[in-house]
C-alpha cells in the first residue's frame, strides 16, 4: 500500500501572498467625533486584512477627536482651520496618499471584521473597476428615525442596489464606506465640494469617464444614523439638495449613459411625485372624496416587507424589522417634505445649499 | 425608492420589472457563452423577491376589495392601476431615452 505524503510548507519560509489591503490607505474625515472615532479606528485596524495606513483628518475639531484617534492607532492630520466639509477633509489626506487604493470611511462608522477584505476583491479582480461600496446597516436601531432608516437601508441594499449592480451601474458609491483606485480618484480631482452629495458626484463622474463601480453586499458597515428629528432633518436636507444639485450638474453626461439616465430619471420623477402625493394629494382626497384614501399611505407595506424580511432573515433580525416598518412610513413622508423644499429652493428660487451641515 | 429619496412605488415597479427581466437577460448571456454562476445566483434571488412582491400586491388587492366599502367592483381598477403605472413608467423611460438620443446626436462630431 502506498500513501501520498504531503509535506506541509514551513511557515518560516512561506512568503505571504500580497493582499490589496497592503496597498490601501483608509481616510477618515472627522469633526468633533470624540464619541465614536476610537471605535472606528479600532474596527479598521482589527480587520482580517488591515490596511497599510489609517489616516484620520481632524478637521478643526473642538474636542479630543485627534488625540483619541492617535491613541487608537491612526495617523492624524490636524487641520486647525477646518475645511468645513467632509469632501474637503478627505482631499487633505488624499494629497498624501501614495498607495494604489484609497478608502473613505465616516468617523462614526464601524466595519464587520471582513468588510475591508471583501470590498477590495472587485477592485483587485478587474482593472476597469475604480470604486466599490458595501452594505450599510445602522449601528443603533432604537429611535423612530433610526428604525425608519434601518428599513430603508434593508429595502434599498437588498432589492434596488443589487439590481443596479447586476446592470453595472450602482446609483451611488456610498460615502460612508467606499474603496477607490487612487489614480482614478485623483484624476477625478478627488471629492468635489461643488455639491452637498460628494459621493454621488464622484460616482457619476466615474461613469462619465467610462469607469466601473461595484456594489459588494457581503461587505457590511455600521454607521451611526440620526437619532432625532433635528439630525435627521439636517441629513435629509443635505441629501435632497445634493441629489437635485447632482442632477443639475451632470444631466448632460448622465443622458449619454442609458442605464444611469433611466435610473436617475425614474428616481427624480418618483421623488417629486411621491412628495406631492404624500403631502398634498392624499390629504386633499381624504377630505374631498373618502377617508379610505388614507390607506394609500400604507397600501404598499406588504410589498416593502418582502425584500426587507429577506434581508432581516439573513441577519436574524426579523422581529426588529417588523417593529421598524411603521417608522419607515413616517420617515418617507418627512423625506418628501425635504425633497420638495430642495426642489423649490434649488430649482425655483435658485438658492443652492452651499453650507455642509453635519447630520451624522 | 433609493435610500434618502422618497418614492411612490413607481421606482419600486421599475426595479420589479428589471428583476423579472434579469433571468431572461442572464439566459441570453449564458447562450452567448458569457454567463456566470454568481450572476445567475443574483438574478434568481432578485426574481424570487420580485415574485414575492407580486404575490403580496395581489394579496393586498384581494383584502382591500373585501374590506373597503364600495370596493367590491374594484376588480377592474385593480387591474387598471398596475397597467397605468406600467404605462407611465414606459412613457418616462421612453422620454428619457429620446432625450438621451437627442443629446448624443447634438454632441456627436459632425461629418465634414
Amino acid at each position: 500500500m502506498t500513501t501520498d505524503q504531503q509535506v506541509a510548507p514551513d511557515p518560516r519560509h512561506e512568503a505571504r501572498r500580497p493582499r490589496p489591503a497592503d496597498d490601501l490607505t483608509v481616510i477618515v474625515p472627522a469633526y468633533d467625533e470624540a464619541a465614536s472615532i476610537a471605535d472606528t479606528v479600532r474596527s479598521i485596524l482589527g480587520q482580517t486584512t488591515p490596511p497599510a495606513r489609517v489616516v484620520v483628518v481632524d478637521d478643526g475639531s473642538t474636542d479630543d477627536t485627534g488625540d483619541l484617534a492617535r491613541a487608537a492607532g491612526a495617523e492624524v492630520i490636524r487641520n486647525h482651520v477646518g475645511t468645513g466639509s467632509k469632501a474637503g477633509a478627505q482631499n487633505v489626506a488624499l494629497a498624501d496618499v501614495t498607495t494604489t487604493y484609497a478608502m473613505a470611511i465616516d468617523a462614526d462608522t464601524t466595519l464587520a471584521p471582513d468588510a475591508l477584505e471583501l470590498l477590495m476583491a472587485p477592485l483587485e479582480a478587474d482593472e476597469s473597476v475604480v470604486a466599490a461600496c458595501g452594505f450599510v446597516v445602522p449601528r443603533h436601531v432604537s429611535s423612530v428615525w433610526e428604525r425608519g432608516r434601518y428599513v430603508e437601508y434593508l429595502l434599498s441594499f437588498t432589492f434596488y442596489k443589487p439590481t443596479q449592480d447586476y446592470f453595472g451601474t450602482p446609483l451611488i458609491s456610498s460615502g460612508c464606506f467606499s474603496a477607490y483606485r487612487t489614480e482614478a480618484l485623483q484624476a477625478a480631482g478627488g471629492w468635489s465640494e461643488r455639491t452637498r452629495a460628494e459621493d454621488m458626484d464622484l460616482t457619476w463622474t466615474f461613469y462619465q469617464a467610462g469607469h466601473r463601480v461595484r456594489f459588494v453586499p457581503e461587505a457590511v458597515c455600521y454607521p451611526i444614523e440620526p437619532h432625532d428629528l433635528d439630525f435627521m432633518a439636517t441629513q435629509l436636507k443635505r441629501w435632497s439638495h445634493g441629489f437635485v444639485q447632482n442632477v443639475a450638474l451632470h444631466w448632460r453626461g448622465v443622458l449619454r449613459l442609458p442605464f444611469l439616465r433611466t435610473v436617475v430619471g425614474v428616481a427624480m420623477f418618483d421623488a417629486v411625485v411621491a412628495s406631492l402625493v404624500y403631502l398634498l394629494v392624499l390629504p386633499l382626497l381624504a377630505v374631498l372624496v373618502s377617508p379610505w384614501v388614507l390607506l394609500a399611505y400604507v397600501v404598499d407595506v406588504p410589498a416593502v416587507l418582502v425584500p426587507v424580511l429577506v434581508a432581516a432573515r439573513r441577519r436574524r433580525e426579523v422581529g426588529r424589522a417588523l417593529l421598524s416598518v411603521p417608522c419607515f412610513l413616517v420617515l418617507r413622508v418627512v423625506n418628501g417634505l425635504y425633497m420638495l423644499e430642495a426642489l423649490v429652493t434649488e430649482v425655483v428660487l435658485r438658492r443652492p445649499l452651499l453650507v455642509y451641515e453635519k447630520g451624522h | 425608492m433609493t435610500a434618502g429619496l422618497p418614492g411612490t412605488g413607481l421606482g419600486g415597479l421599475f426595479y420589479l420589472v428589471l428583476a423579472l427581466w434579469m433571468p431572461v437577460h442572464e439566459l441570453v448571456r449564458t447562450l452567448r457563452g458569457r454567463g456566470s454562476r454568481e450572476r445567475w445566483r443574483l438574478a434568481l434571488t432578485q426574481l424570487d423577491i420580485a415574485l414575492g412582491i407580486i404575490a403580496s400586491v395581489v394579496l393586498v388587492v384581494v383584502v382591500l376589495t373585501h374590506l373597503v366599502p364600495g370596493a367590491r367592483g374594484g376588480g377592474v381598477l385593480a387591474l387598471l392601476a398596475p397597467a397605468v403605472a406600467l404605462g407611465v413608467l414606459a412613457a418616462l423611460t421612453g422620454v428619457v431615452a429620446l432625450w438621451g438620443a437627442v443629446v448624443n446626436r447634438r454632441s456627436a462630431p459632425s461629418a465634414a
